[in-house]
């Protein structure tokens, strides 16, 4: 893990939210490929297969990278043998970032903010050109709305967006404005 | 002009993998502003925004077309094939890199990527690319009188022609000509022409109303002035404003008659057919410019 940390300029606490990323999207990762085979869908499971092969090698997994290209190979033949390898390797490098996560420095949180409106104006437009400024736009609204925006909506387009699914953070954005009309404020 | 930009550059980053999309925003950020797709279909629409990117980072594998997929329909659209596509990727074979690169990528970057060496090679990239454009526009602009050159006039009556031949819509033309020009550099000199033709150039240029109206120097003393969607009496409105302006410039015309620099001009206005050519459109208008000469100068004749 530490040729990836060079690889990311030294920078641990970016070297940390990745490996916390790959485990939210990878932690699954053998369970989907074997959804995908059972659903007759080849091609999903070996798409799915080359990006846990990418994000591992972007971590420093080299286990699960390893293993993740060999069950590219061996799903894109047909064969299925090389997974049980690559659960392992998964499960191995989960519990190695657990301890290596825990002692990485946290992030620090955006300013807050005192205008609603003109946070949700911000998310708004920045959801509109799917412009990655759109993570601190919501860190913005997060802080600036404190009670004054339902916290289970807040999750919900925080979630869309870590994904950077912009379409559904944009409905899940209408959502919270709707509700926010309807309560009376404007 | 300054090779350097007053904001940021802004990148389109394309890839499927948060984990990947995550490293290069974080990564990248201080550096440039930054949009997203995840697929090849939102790369396409986000590339042809209002403002679009100034380099794509492209992965190969996504949902729905691939990435060289995606390359192959930027570089075959007007307004994002300038735009350069550098694929990022963890497939490694040579296949690939030359297929990308064949297919107009400027570069081609194995994952996982050192964040240090890819900001410095888009760096290199995005000044390639602001010269490149440099170059191209001072390609399209007469040098001394600051507008559109003729090499750029003919280049975009062949795409207007070929335009108002689908929609079925008039083009107009317009060919000044300064009067006594000979008369004015013999009893002033070349210096005085000069400078003489560049506020003309300027006042003509002024003259147009549209920003697709493309005013140009056609050749010495003469300027053209091409408008799109335009008939015949839109385009002696916008001829006679070139006269009007050029007049009031009164720059003196020493010893010869009439005493302020004017201009005569021909206007000539068609519906292209696939009959016609584009070049009947110029003489046409140069028939009239003749005409308007004959007649007395300093006027227009449609």
């Amino acid at each position: 893990m530490a040729a990836a940390q060079d690889r990311l300029g030294g920078n641990r606490r970016l070297h940390a939210e990745l490996l916390l990323r790959f485990v939210a999207e990878h932690a699954d990762g053998t369970t989907a490929v074997c959804a995908s085979l059972r659903a007759l869908r080849p091609a999903e499971a070996v798409a799915a297969l080359h990006r846990l092969k990418g994000a591992a090698r972007i971590v420093g997994a080299h286990a699960v990278a390893e293993a993740a290209a060999r069950a590219e190979d061996d799903v894109s033949h047909g064969g299925t043998q090389s997974l049980d390898a690559l659960h392992d390797a998964l499960c191995d490098a989960i519990a190695s970032i657990s301890v290596h996560v825990a002692v990485a420095p946290a992030q620090q949180d955006a300013p807050a903010v005192l205008d609603v409106d003109r946070a949700l104006a911000d998310v708004a437009a920045a959801l509109r050109t799917h412009d990655a400024s759109a993570m601190d736009a919501i860190r913005q609204l997060r802080h600036a709305s404190r009670h004054e925006l339902p916290p289970e909506q807040l999750v919900t387009l925080e979630q869309h967006l870590s994904r950077f699914d912009f379409e559904r953070a944009r409905e899940a954005l209408d959502e919270i404005v709707v509700a926010r009309r309807h309560a009376g404020v404007r | 002009m300054s090779l350097v930009r007053a904001h940021r550059p802004l990148l389109l980053i394309a890839d499927d993998e948060p984990v990947n999309l995550q490293l290069l925003v974080d990564g990248l950020r201080d550096d440039f502003r930054i949009r997203i797709a995840t697929d090849g279909e939102q790369v396409l629409a986000l590339a042809a925004n209002d403002e679009p990117p100034d380099l794509i980072l492209l992965d190969v594998v996504m949902p729905g077309f691939d990435g060289y997929e995606t390359c192959r329909r930027l570089k075959q659209q007007e307004p994002t094939r300038e735009i350069p596509v550098i694929f990022v990727t963890s497939l490694g074979h040579e296949d690939g890199e030359m297929r990308g690169l064949e297919l107009g990528a400027v570069d081609y970057i194995t994952k996982p990527v050192n964040l240090r060496i890819m900001r410095a090679r888009i760096h290199t990239h995005l000044k390639l690319k602001q010269i490149q454009d440099h170059l191209a526009a001072l390609s399209n602009v007469d040098g001394l009188t600051g507008i559109a050159n003729r090499r750029r006039f003919d280049e975009v009556l062949a795409l207007e022609w070929r335009r108002n031949l689908r929609a079925e819509t008039p083009l107009a033309l317009v060919i000044a000509d300064i009067d006594f020009f000979k008369q004015f550099n013999d009893s002033h000199g070349h210096l005085a022409g000069d400078d003489c033709l560049r506020r003309v150039a300027a006042a003509i240029d002024r003259s147009m109303r549209r920003p697709t109206d493309l005013a140009a120097r056609y050749g010495g003393e003469e300027f053209v002035a091409l408008l799109a969607d335009t008939d015949t009496e839109g385009a002696c409105l916008v001829a006679e404003a070139m006269r009007a302006n050029v007049a009031a410039l009164e720059i003196t015309n020493g010893d010869a008659t009439p005493l302020r620099v004017t201009v005569s001009c021909g206007v000539a206005s068609a519906i292209p057919t696939s009959e016609d050519a584009a070049v009947d459109l110029v003489t046409q208008a140069d028939t009239r410019l003749y005409a308007a000469k004959s007649s007395g100068r300093n006027r227009i004749a449609c």
